[in-house]
């Protein structure tokens, strides 16, 4: 069943690769309950790059991976790219991310004992489609992370940047709805995490994907078009700084909690 | 479907992890093997030597004082239907002197032609023995005393004041068992050993072999009513008898090690794909992350184990019949037979194997595969935020909140 969209699950406001409406989640430890957030509503356009701040433990990663329907909420719902994710099962789910979403993670999770270029296939391959029609796709890919010269290279023999590019590509690969993003340069210097940022904000801009990056890196975060402050839970902030002001009232509010 | 190249690569750019995992294939399958193999065999010889204990003797015709008697007295049974064989024998227990030295055993008189359907024997040199005064000797005898065939040699027994000088004109050796007791130590005519016994023209049995479809109990009840009052008849002696607990005993311990062998092969099989998808968590996971499915993670956890399944099974079944050799020496130092042949490949150890390598595989890919796709897509990427272990050598993997745990032998390793 490769087809996972039904009427009833369909949400006509298109514009919007996010819907959320008044989703929580609550973690469950050794019968302890923990509330990451609660009550977030949500709508994020395509096309843009939003950016997701907030101290360790706000709930930002959880949003995140509840975004790509990783985690399903525990009450709310969530719409990607105008489909509801809430009574899909976990192979719809799977398609769903396989060919809406792409993933970017901090320590940029490459197979390692596959080569460049058949890491960028894989999520095609996974798909069903042939490695002939796979490799020209993940070439473009590639080329546009600014990797062609590396193809037959295993992961180990890239620095950090240049594997956060092929993680990049990976994700591109299927041409998402939705890019995710946890702390993409997390891992990286300056300089690197400046071309990675650049590079994220030209997929947003130059290909209508919208990307959402959760990040702690201010410099980051100063490249989105939206800027989003999750704090014990809540949503604290939400829009682009207009003034130095509240960019550092955003900025206090990811530092001091 | 996830591509060959990914197991491909897992394979060849971890060659120690592939090879530990085909060689504990293989060794389960080669324990399975070569244990079947080897008990196969000395089965084989504990039958034979059941049968060289037991001879083909089914019952004999004795005097009931145990002293020598007429062959006129018996009843004619060699007629009889049902009875292959009966041949009358004159033991006594004598004693063997030449230039070599001297020895103890016993010495039948019989017609060795005929003694044939009681025992198998090969000459090694020489021939029978037909006339009076000639003998043949068992080949362990004849080698202790140095005697060949030509030789003289002189023989005495209890109550004979002087010994009797025999010509050796044969050496013989018995079929399977060569060390049993009871053997004959040297043949002689019927004649010659009745003299050797203070009794002439006398015998002490009529042995009597039946044909394989023979009723026993009815040929002896009816023997017994032929019997003349000093004779009775007896079943046949019982060595075998005797030797048939402890062949049990043999067997259940064989069969004990037998299965002992294939619970821990399949410990093994089972911990080392255990440990290989515990190692490789971070990487199923990641293939999940990507848009894999369970089942395609699933499925290629099953083609990959088949792949080292197929290769450890043919590696563990070379193994297993050559490492049978080594056991079937060591069953021979343990029971102390002659030999034990292992030559022949045995199809039910061999078709054991082939079975035992792909299930054991199979059972174990299906106790690991939980491990691989565990916690859900939300479990992956915490695994895959994790930097995971190179290496692991554990003794079985259990997991607490999906974090895969070694303890407490767990060791934890970052050299391969």
């Amino acid at each position: 069943m490769n087809s996972i969209k039904e009427d009833s699950q369909l949400d006509d406001r298109s514009e919007d690769v996010i819907r959320t409406a008044g989703i929580s989640k609550i973690f469950v430890h050794d019968g302890v309950e923990v509330q990451a957030f609660c009550d977030v509503t949500l709508n994020i356009p395509r096309g843009k790059m939003i950016a997701i701040m907030g101290p360790s433990g706000s709930g930002k990663s959880t949003l995140l991976h509840i975004m790509g329907g990783i985690e399903p909420p525990t009450s709310g719902e969530i719409w990607v790219d105008g489909q509801k994710l809430s009574g899909l099962n976990d192979f719809e789910l799977t398609i769903l991310r396989r060919r809406k979403i792409g993933f970017i993670f901090q320590s940029f999770n490459l197979v390692p004992t596959l080569s460049v270029t058949d890491n960028v296939t894989l999520p095609l391959i996974l798909d069903g489609i042939s490695q002939r029609e796979a490799i020209p796709r993940a070439m473009e890919s590639l080329k546009r992370v600014d990797m062609s010269h590396r193809l037959q290279h295993l992961p180990s023999q890239l620095s950090g940047g240049e594997q956060q590019r092929v993680a990049i590509a990976r994700a591109l690969v299927i041409k998402p709805s939705l890019v995710l993003a946890d702390e993409p340069t997390g891992n990286l210097d300056s300089v690197r995490g400046r071309d990675i940022t650049r590079l994220l904000r030209e997929v947003a801009h130059e290909s209508q994907q919208t990307v959402v990056v959760v990040t702690h890196d201010i410099r980051v975060a100063s490249q989105a078009d939206r800027l989003i402050v999750l704090l014990d839970g809540k949503v604290r902030f939400d829009g682009r700084p207009s003034s130095d002001a509240e960019w550092m009232a955003a900025l206090k509010l990811e530092i001091d909690g | 479907m996830i591509p060959w190249r990914f197991f491909w690569n897992n394979l060849r750019l971890r060659p120690i992890r592939t090879l530990l995992t085909i060689l504990s294939i293989a060794g389960g399958v080669a324990t399975v093997v070569a244990v079947l193999q080897s008990t196969a065999a000395t089965r084989g010889e504990l039958d034979s030597l059941h049968q060289t204990l037991a001879s083909r003797v089914a019952m004999e015709i004795v005097a009931a004082d145990a002293s020598g008697f007429s062959p006129e007295d018996l009843p004619p049974v060699a007629g009889e239907a049902g009875i292959e064989a009966a041949i009358p024998v004159f033991c006594v227990f004598a004693k063997m002197v030449a230039e070599g030295g001297e020895a103890r055993g016993i010495a039948i008189g019989v017609d060795l032609e005929q003694y044939r359907a009681v025992r198998d024997f090969n000459f090694v040199s020489g021939r029978m023995c037909t006339e009076k005064g000639e003998a043949c000797i068992e080949a362990n005898v004849a080698e202790s005393l140095g005697v060949s065939v030509g030789d003289e040699v002189r023989l005495g027994a209890r109550g004979l004041p002087w010994l009797l000088p025999k010509k050796v004109v044969g050496i013989l050796k018995p079929l399977g068992i060569g060390a049993v007791e009871e053997t004959a130590s040297v043949f002689l005519t019927l004649a010659d050993a009745a003299t050797l016994g203070k009794a002439p023209r006398k015998v002490t049995a009529l042995q009597i072999v039946l044909k394989p479809e023979a009723d026993a109990d009815s040929i002896a009840t009816k023997i017994r009513t032929q019997l003349p009052d000093h004779l009775v008849l007896t079943h046949a002696s019982s060595a075998a008898e005797l030797s048939r607990p402890t062949e049990d005993i043999i067997n259940v311990g064989l069969n004990s090690a037998a299965a002992l062998s294939v619970v821990a092969a399949i410990f093994i099989v089972i911990n080392t794909f255990q440990i290989s998808v515990a190692e490789r968590q971070r990487q199923l996971a990641l293939l999940r992350i990507v848009g894999a499915t369970t089942d395609q993670v699933r499925t290629s956890m099953y083609r990959e184990a088949f792949l080292l399944g197929g290769i450890g099974t043919g590696v563990g079944i070379l193994l297993g019949v050559f490492g049978s050799r080594f056991l079937a020496q060591g069953m021979e130092d343990i029971f102390g037979f002659t030999t034990v042949k292992v030559a022949s490949i045995r199809p039910h150890a061999i078709l054991a194997g082939l079975i035992f390598g792909p299930l054991v595989t199979l059972v174990s890919v299906t106790v690991s595969r939980s491990n691989g796709v565990r916690g859900g897509t939300a479990g992956c990427t915490q695994i895959c935020r994790r930097t995971a272990p190179r290496y692991a050598f554990a003794c079985f993997v259990w997991h607490r909140n999906d974090i895969p745990v070694c303890r407490p032998l767990d060791v934890w390793m970052h050299v391969f």
